[in-house]
């Protein structure tokens, strides 16, 4: 990197790109493809009072803290 | 006026004579929280086990129908073909709703073996790192009141209790093990994080380049969502979304929306709703519900000394009751995973900055 950019090391908004990158990519690896299917199909499950049912998960919140910077 | 003579040597105060069972004043009445009126009983009960309701385009329609006010008048409104047959209110008993602290005065001063030793014990940890005016105060106020007694703390084994609130019981109750070590339930993975790190047009190499840039400790969503649905957890969880409505007055005047649980908002019921509308999938009328999932993620210091950081990736189901979802006696949040930060050290590890340029002058101005 110093080496490709002249001796500079990385600037602010470099860094902020990468710190945005990294998050997507860890949502990336969470939202994986079953969960994908889960969303579309739903999954079955037997429930602990013995009946099956259909469930599809929804995200409604999300609280964090601005992280990209 | 008749004085009574005996207790005309008595102050004031005791003189009068004690009124039993005596109503205390408006402000400090408190009314007791009251769970939801029962629902009516749903004409397809009892359900055996195996059979279902249908949900397919032959079955009744859905229709708005309004559950019997509380003790505070707040009814719930369903919009359904027939009242849920699975209702996790019906298990709310009033016990349910108090928070209150059933633990014994042994328990709550545990490990210390008295209340003596507990409060010098208490003071000696708890009131700050330096000697100072006001917590000379207070231990004065511990070893000067009535009910501290010396002989108490005389025999007590200081050494050992510190060790035990450090976590080191000598005794064989070892209780305090993290969650992650108790539930060797493996199903955590690592799955590598891949970036695109962009390089200017002018610089040497210049165009995107691929870095892997740690490792992400994660769990599978679905398989967190199995757990909780198929567990015990499973009846307290409201499926189908509801309207609160408020309606202390008579039976025709307007009633209040009432805001309080996802399970109550506007977004789950028509989430829900939307999902009723959709096709079902090919050859399956099991009933169909949403999974309402709740992230919440917030870095975190682990040490004052260093750099250690974690933060954790948490997941709650908002088809719980906020006030389950915030006892931590419920264990009603999952960790989901532990997200990776970009540090220069890492990067550097795989050349993207030369390590000796590193160590001399971007630790000092980034890092």
């Amino acid at each position: 990197m110093t080496d490709r950019n002249g001796g500079k090391g990385p600037n602010g908004p470099f860094m902020t790109h990468c710190h945005r990158e990294i998050y997507d990519a860890q949502w990336d690896i969470i939202l994986d493809d079953e969960f994908l299917a889960a969303y579309a199909h739903g999954i079955v499950v037997q429930c602990c009072d013995g009946v099956w049912r259909r469930f599809y998960p929804r995200i409604f919140t999300y609280s964090a803290d601005y992280r990209e910077k | 006026m008749s004085v009574n003579l005996d207790t005309l040597d008595q102050p004031l105060a005791e003189r009068r004579g004690r009124r039993e069972n005596r109503r205390l004043p408006q402000r400090y009445r408190d009314i007791l929280p009251n769970p939801p009126a029962a629902l009516p009983p749903t004409p397809l009960s009892p359900v055996p086990e195996a059979t279902l309701p249908p949900l397919l385009a032959n079955s009744p329609a859905r229709e708005v129908l309004k559950s019997p006010r509380n003790k505070f008048g707040l009814f719930r409104q369903y919009y359904a073909t027939h009242f849920p047959e699975h209702d996790p209110d019906e298990h709310t008993t009033s016990e349910d709703l108090l928070e209150s602290s059933s633990a014994s005065l042994v328990d709550l001063i545990h490990p210390y073996p008295n209340l003596s030793s507990f409060l010098l014990g208490e003071w000696y940890w708890n009131d700050g790192l330096k000697k100072s005016q006001s917590s000379f105060a207070n231990l004065l106020n511990i070893v000067g009141h009535p009910d501290y007694r010396p002989e108490d703390v005389s025999d007590v084994n200081w050494r050992m209790i510190d060790a035990h609130l450090g976590g080191n019981p000598k005794s064989g109750d070892v209780d305090d093990g993290w969650e992650d070590e108790r539930a060797s339930d493996g199903d955590w993975t690592q799955t590598p994080i891949r970036i695109k790190v962009p390089f200017h047009s002018r610089m040497k190499h210049p165009g995107q380049e691929e870095f892997e840039a740690g490792k992400l400790y994660h769990r599978s969503l679905v398989s967190i969502i199995r757990d909780k649905v198929s567990g015990p957890d499973f009846h307290h969880l409201h499926l189908e979304p509801y309207e609160l409505y408020w309606q202390p007055g008579e039976e025709d005047s307007q009633p209040v929306k009432v805001h309080g649980e996802l399970y109550s908002s506007t977004a789950f019921v028509e989430a829900h709703r939307t999902l009723q509308d959709s096709p079902p999938e090919p050859g399956c009328d099991l009933p169909r519900f949403i999974i309402a999932m709740m992230f919440a993620s917030d870095g975190m210091e682990l040490t004052s000394f260093s750099d250690a950081k974690l933060w954790p990736l948490y997941l709650g189901l908002g088809n719980n009751s906020k006030y389950r979802r915030s006892k931590p006696s419920c264990h009603a949040f999952e960790h989901v995973a532990y997200f990776e930060t970009v540090s220069l050290r890492d990067l550097s590890l795989q050349n993207l900055i030369d390590p000796s340029f590193l160590s001399c002058q971007v630790r000092s101005s980034l890092l």
